[in-house]
């Protein structure tokens, strides 16, 4: 397989280093709060926003607005579509590290695997 | 065939990619809120009071007295909210099912109370064990919220 094939495999959504992060982050949980989020991710407000926001446009995440005692809240939570696609992303970038996208020579030792937990077993 | 260091994401870029993500899980997973955790217990132990009064004391008693606690949950219940951070994987399921559990097993036990048995004596070690096995579920959950922040 070309590296071609690997890049069509990858999502441009989900590529950015922040928007990965951010899926990365909501599969391993059930759902988080604005604040912590933000901290994790050691981004600005508004940078979360927006890229939660392209993300929630896309489908991939749902945001979820409340008041408790007259103070907002908002809460994210990854939505089955966007599990799909951060785990085919996963995946191809798992190919790449193991060398797999690339067939030149043959040169490339294999490298250590880095898997990262996406929250469900992969068949 | 496109070199492997011509590519737009070469191994080093998908590596350094999954190493940030997996730091930034790590770090959301550890931000489990103590408090949420300790609000649930004690809403847990306010159902144990509510049902376990109810059952024993029956009829209009038991539900005057649930009337009377009951702004009791709701503050509890708002508190709660107010200190909700990151909820661990399957979380909301095991609460709505925890809450239910009680709603259900303190409804039920009190309609089997006030049908087959009106007037009958009530012994505070049975009412107890009954107002437990409906509340147990909610403690544990918030149990597992207080554990997991303190684990970490």
């Amino acid at each position: 397989m070309s590296p071609a094939n690997f890049r069509d495999d990858m999502d441009d959504l989900v590529h950015s280093p922040v928007r990965f992060s951010l899926l990365a982050s909501l599969a391993r949980v059930d759902s988080a709060d604005y604040q912590s989020l933000k901290e994790a991710l050691d981004v600005s407000y508004p940078l979360l926003s927006k890229h939660a926001a392209l993300l929630n446009e896309a489908g991939y995440i749902r945001v979820q607005k409340t008041s408790v005692g007259g103070i907002g809240k908002t809460r994210y939570r990854l939505t089955n579509k966007g599990r799909v696609a951060f785990e085919k992303h996963v995946r191809a970038l798992e190919r790449i590290i193991d060398g797999r996208a690339f067939t030149v020579h043959g040169s490339e030792s294999p490298p250590t695997s880095r898997k990262l937990e996406t929250g469900h077993q992969r068949p | 065939m496109t070199p492997p260091d011509k590519t737009p994401t070469s191994r080093a870029d998908a590596a350094r990619s999954l190493a940030e993500a997996k730091e930034s899980a790590s770090r959301l997973e550890g931000a489990l809120s103590t408090g949420e955790g300790w609000w649930t217990i004690d809403s847990a132990a306010l159902a144990l009071v509510i049902i376990s009064g109810a059952l024993r004391t029956g009829q209009g008693v038991g539900y005057g007295y649930m009337l009377v606690v009951l702004p009791a949950a709701v503050i509890l219940a708002r508190y709660r909210r107010s200190a909700e951070r990151v909820h661990p994987r399957k979380y909301q399921l095991w609460y709505s099912m925890a809450s239910v559990w009680c709603l259900v097993f303190g409804v039920a036990g009190g309609w089997y109370w006030l049908i087959w048995d009106p007037q009958g004596p009530r012994p505070v070690w049975l009412t107890c064990a009954v107002a437990l096995v409906a509340a147990l579920p909610l403690a544990l959950v918030g149990g597992r919220l207080v554990a997991g922040s303190r684990s970490r």
